[in-house]
């Protein structure tokens, strides 16, 4: 079983970095989350991966 | 860098080659749904829809993403035919009786006996974690996805097996208590902790919740996060 059959979903952030993570809702059914312009992927919201693992990286370039 | 918009962030992802599927998080919404504040972050969400982890891009390890692959659908629901659109409503909202339902009126021809397979495949899946969860000793994500199942489940036979759990932790107050442990744990990963004296307080409770459940789940977890926030100091 391959990581990186895991769906790989990136967000392009646009804020400086800060320094502090937490583990919010770890343990908790997802809660709804509202990302937008979905690009490179049929799907349009979250909801369109259900059921998939789905392993989201949050980045800013700079 | 601030105020970039679409347009030089498509540039950015072109210039990169980056194949991968993105978004944006317009209003840092997502990153404060999970308390997040650092650049890279990673939210790992299994296949059952529980967030496994969220935070430091090392926390996703194998080993969880592993556990996010269990039952996961071979195919996306995007992927899935139109006639298989009362199937994928019902899926959305967790009914999985509907789902299945829904799924066997699929033609063979658009792979509605696939996508019925697939479905109970995920059910089983999903209630064999549970139940793994349960003789691991991690009585919180058992008891929590049992009593998820439990109303998720109505109407197929898996039911039962998920009501069992739900009933054995109903009766086991030794794993209420390690739940309850566990719950403490997951309430300290949720704070910011961004203040060494917060963090140092954390240490303590963290240390007390691993001397006074030790060999158990609540202490494995506590020693854990105390490993993390003691790196975190450094």
């Amino acid at each position: 079983m391959k990581p990186m059959h895991a769906l790989r979903a990136a967000l392009a952030v646009l804020l400086l970095a800060a320094t502090s993570f937490a583990q919010r809702g770890v343990g908790a059914p997802m809660p709804e989350l509202a990302f937008e312009g979905f690009s490179q992927t049929k799907a349009k919201s979250l909801d369109d991966l259900a059921g998939r693992a789905i392993l989201i990286e949050i980045f800013a370039y700079w | 860098m601030t105020g970039e918009g679409v347009k030089e962030t498509e540039q950015w992802i072109a210039d990169k080659g980056a194949k991968y599927a993105y978004a944006y998080d317009k209003g840092m919404k997502v990153m404060t749904a999970f308390g997040l504040g650092g650049y890279p972050s990673v939210v790992l969400i299994g296949a059952d829809g529980v967030v496994l982890h969220a935070g430091s891009a090392g926390g996703a390890t194998d080993k969880l993403i592993e556990k996010a692959l269990v039952g996961a659908l071979p195919k996306p629901l995007y992927e899935w035919p139109a006639s298989a659109g009362a199937a994928k409503s019902a899926f959305v909202k967790r009914k999985y009786a509907d789902a299945i339902a829904g799924a066997a009126k699929v033609p063979e021809a658009d792979g509605g006996p696939a996508i019925k397979a697939a479905l109970e495949a995920l059910v089983k899946g999903r209630v064999e974690a549970v139940k793994a969860a349960y003789k691991a000793g991690d009585y919180l994500t058992a008891s929590d996805g049992a009593k998820e199942l439990v109303k998720q489940l109505a109407g197929l036979p898996e039911q039962a097996e998920a009501k069992a759990v739900a009933d054995e932790y109903a009766k086991d107050e030794a794993a209420q208590t390690v739940a309850k442990a566990q719950k403490k744990v997951r309430d300290l990963r949720a704070q910011r902790l961004g203040k060494s004296k917060e963090r140092e307080k954390a240490l303590e409770d963290l240390q007390k919740i691993a001397k006074d459940h030790p060999g158990t789940k609540a202490a494995e977890e506590a020693q854990a996060f105390m490993a993390e926030l003691r790196q975190r100091k450094s």
